[in-house]
């Protein structure tokens, strides 16, 4: 019995540790003029899908997932060779 | 035909019949090689082939496959067939011919069923190939002829080439060192090391050469030989490192099992038998009654290895 108490707390305690605590984020709030002194009007930034669609009211269409053949096998057998030797006997 | 090649006397006469055979029918047979490695298959095979004459009346050109490059009929078909063989006039040499593909060998047993007319179609997949067979010849060579498909055996016809004797070995390396004087006896002892080999006879005149090039000599006498022999390390009979080893063990601890000798060499019994016991058996060196035994011929090489010391 006690020993089923102290798995429990040991798991609560470790639950606690995992993920994103709510309300924190990987982001923060910067002025543009700020950024503009390190990019030039060219450079290419990531946004979030999230700020996207609720700033600016732009929804991205989903691009569809490009599935890639793992195709080895048929890649060896096109590189696979006969092995020939022509005797012509011209002198 | 064969003049510059020595040997092998009744491959010369069959080759020499189907070559006359040749120039009236314009047909060569199916023909398969048939002995162990080092023993002229190809250096034959190439002089027949350039007495096989095409209509323009250049020699046949022949094209050596390696058969276990081949792994199936796409290839052969794909990369052989269509790009060269298809409308000329060539020979195909299918060499270590065991090792063709099953599908190819099937294709083969079809092909081959000409016993009518010297032409065949064949389909395979969308396509129907000509083969016809008054310009294009098959060959076939094996060192391996028990692994080759019975049925396709049963369409060639085998020609067996057999080790070379100790007087043809002799001329064999006699003519590729004209300019080598040779102390009588000496031709023959080198022979003895060649197995039965011509081409391992090839390799020992070359090392001849390079002996006699860097000792600014043209005299090699047998103690030039025993100098060789010590230098490169070449045993009585041409005996290898392995055999020498398993007529030891069988000196030192009287008759053994194979399973014995495996478990001492570190060999799989399987090695053991192709690698060493089917030459001392040959010369007679060991013998089998239920255990393997050195025979007295063999305790006399091994005394001979222990005196020189190589």
């Amino acid at each position: 019995m006690e020993n089923n108490i102290a798995s429990s707390a040991a798991n609560e305690t470790l639950k606690r540790g995992r993920g994103r605590p709510s309300g924190s984020n990987s982001f923060e709030h910067v002025q543009i003029k700020h950024l503009l002194n390190f990019l030039s009007e060219e450079a290419s930034i990531p946004v979030s899908k999230l700020w996207m669609r609720d700033t600016l009211g732009v929804v991205i269409a989903a691009r569809p997932i490009q599935v890639i053949q793992n195709d080895t096998t048929s890649n060896e057998e096109k590189e696979e060779k006969v092995q020939f030797a022509m005797n012509t006997f011209e002198e | 035909m064969f003049d510059s090649l020595i040997g092998q006397p009744e491959i010369k006469r069959q080759l020499e019949f189907y070559s006359d055979a040749y120039k009236k029918t314009s047909v060569v047979p199916f023909l398969l090689l048939n002995g162990a490695k080092g023993l002229g298959k190809t250096e034959f095979l190439k002089q027949f082939s350039k007495t096989l004459t095409n209509e323009d009346g250049k020699p046949r050109p022949m094209l050596e496959l390696n058969s276990s490059t081949i792994k199936n009929n796409q290839m052969f078909f794909e990369q052989i067939f269509m790009p060269i063989v298809q409308n000329n006039e060539i020979t195909l040499f299918f060499d270590e011919a065991h090792a063709l593909p099953k599908d190819l060998v099937m294709a083969f047993l079809s092909i081959t069923n000409t016993e009518r007319t010297p032409f065949k179609e064949f389909n395979w997949r969308e396509y129907t190939f000509q083969f016809d067979f008054t310009k294009i010849s098959m060959i076939f060579a094996t060192t391996e002829l028990d692994k080759l498909f019975p049925p396709l055996k049963d369409r060639l016809t085998i020609l067996d080439f057999k080790p070379y004797k100790v007087d043809e070995i002799s001329q064999i390396v006699k003519g590729r060192l004209k300019g080598v004087e040779f102390e009588e006896g000496v031709l023959e002892e080198i022979a003895s090391t060649t197995r039965g080999n011509a081409r391992s006879a090839v390799k020992r005149a070359k090392e001849i050469e390079t002996y006699c090039e860097t000792h600014n000599s043209t005299l090699f006498f047998k103690e030039e030989w025993k100098e060789l022999r010590q230098i490169l390390g070449i045993k009585p009979l041409g005996l290898t490192n392995t055999e020498i080893q398993v007529l030891e063990i069988l000196a030192e601890r009287g008759p053994s099992t194979l399973q014995t000798i495996a478990a001492v060499t570190g060999m799989s019994r399987t090695a053991i038998q192709r690698d060493a016991e089917l030459y001392l058996l040959q010369r007679g060196l060991m013998k089998i009654n239920g255990t393997r035994e050195i025979s007295r011929a063999g305790t006399l090489i091994l005394d001979e290895v222990k005196e020189k010391g190589f």
